[in-house]
């Protein structure tokens, strides 16, 4: 079987129920890389989420309503998650099946800040809260730091790997 | 300040820069390519080359009458070719594990002056005042490198304007690259056009 690498881009949102498929974000900084499986379906996605959320920088502050642009879909977290998990629903996951992995939000550059204050932490804690109001459960999780990471999800398995320059390869 | 003006000024300051360059390696240190324009997120990482190859960034931030960040990025093969040009002798005897730090001041000392060239010559230009931060040196990514700073000064804008523009020394292969990030939602109401630029938000 020929594998088919596909690239999760910038505020990009990809799924599959392809065998042969590799979801990868590469080089997550600040962003947060989120891998959503389906284990019976045998299906998943990825999204590649830039910024916590459209209308502020806190949990408090999730945009009520609000819809994520098509092209960008992955851009905020507080879009990002249900948008993912609607995706998934309609290939035939099931969202009381879904397992999460969490990879990213480091803060890579010392001494960068944001009018919004650490960017990478905030996006970690806006994508585990939308996870927790979803019920879903997060499995694997390797977040913060002050470095990159590439993000590798096979469809298939569900096996996701995380590598960077610092730290080599491993298994999520 | 409009775009053509800004554009002229950060000419005139890569030209400084250049021909700086060019004395101090003794070579013929050119501009291979350039590139000035609003940029979409998702190709942000992607901006030097592979988003997973490692670079040796020199960080700097500015404000004052305006606000912006300015990157110099190396290839680490780059970085260890300006060592042994700028500094021949050295190379020839420095013990290997003293190598990265030798790497790291030269490159932290170049992007000094190509910084210095490109910020001074847009401030005389627009006759503003830039403050420069302290350069941050940073081994790491290119693609995360460059989304992180993105993330804190896009504003959550699709696309953000960069100054992009590749050196070399002769052979072709880019020696090091600027990556420049004028925040023209800065507080200063003339730097880039303030007011009349179209700036999409997501």
């Amino acid at each position: 079987m020929d594998q088919r690498l596909i690239v999760v881009r910038l505020s990009e949102v990809k799924w599959s129920c392809r065998e042969e498929d590799i979801l990868v974000a590469y080089s997550l900084g600040s962003c947060v890389g989120l891998v959503l499986w389906d284990p019976v379906r045998r299906a998943g996605g990825m999204a590649h989420i830039f910024l916590p959320t459209a209308s502020g920088s806190s949990a408090s502050s999730i945009s009520k309503g609000s819809r994520p642009d098509d092209r960008t879909p992955g851009k905020y977290a507080d879009l990002a998650v249900p948008y993912l998990i609607s995706r998934l629903e309609e290939i035939g996951c099931r969202k009381e099946r879904l397992v999460a992995k969490v990879a990213g939000g480091a803060h890579v550059i010392a001494g960068l800040s944001s009018p919004i204050g650490d960017v990478g932490a905030l996006n970690v804690r806006l994508v585990e809260e939308m996870l927790r109001k979803a019920g879903i459960p997060i499995i694997g999780r390797d977040v913060g730091g002050t470095y990159g990471r590439t993000m590798r999800f096979y469809v298939n398995s569900g096996r996701v790997t995380i590598s960077s320059v610092s730290h080599g390869e491993k298994d999520l | 300040m409009n775009f053509r003006e800004f554009k002229k000024c950060a000419a005139s300051g890569l030209e400084n820069a250049r021909r700086t360059l060019s004395i101090l390696t003794g070579r013929d240190v050119t501009i291979n390519s350039q590139s000035m324009g609003f940029v979409e997120l998702g190709d942000i990482p992607a901006l030097s080359g592979s988003p997973e190859d490692v670079v040796l960034a020199s960080y700097v931030t500015f404000d004052g009458d305006a606000r912006g960040q300015l990157m110099i990025l190396f290839k680490p093969d780059s970085a260890e070719k300006l060592v042994s040009v700028l500094s021949p002798h050295l190379t020839s005897h420095v013990d290997p594990k003293d190598m990265s730090r030798l790497l790291d001041s030269t490159v932290s000392e170049v992007a000094n002056i190509v910084g210095s060239s490109v910020l001074n010559a847009i401030a005389d230009g627009a006759g503003m005042t830039l403050k420069p931060s302290p350069p941050i040196l940073i081994r790491e990514m290119s693609g995360a490198i460059l989304e992180s700073v993105v993330a804190t000064c896009s504003r959550g804008a699709d696309r953000v304007y960069v100054v992009d523009i590749k050196f070399s020394a002769g052979e072709g292969k880019a020696l090091f690259e600027i990556v420049f990030l004028p925040d023209i939602c800065t507080n200063s109401s003339g730097f880039l056009g303030y007011g009349s630029v179209a700036w999409t938000n997501g």
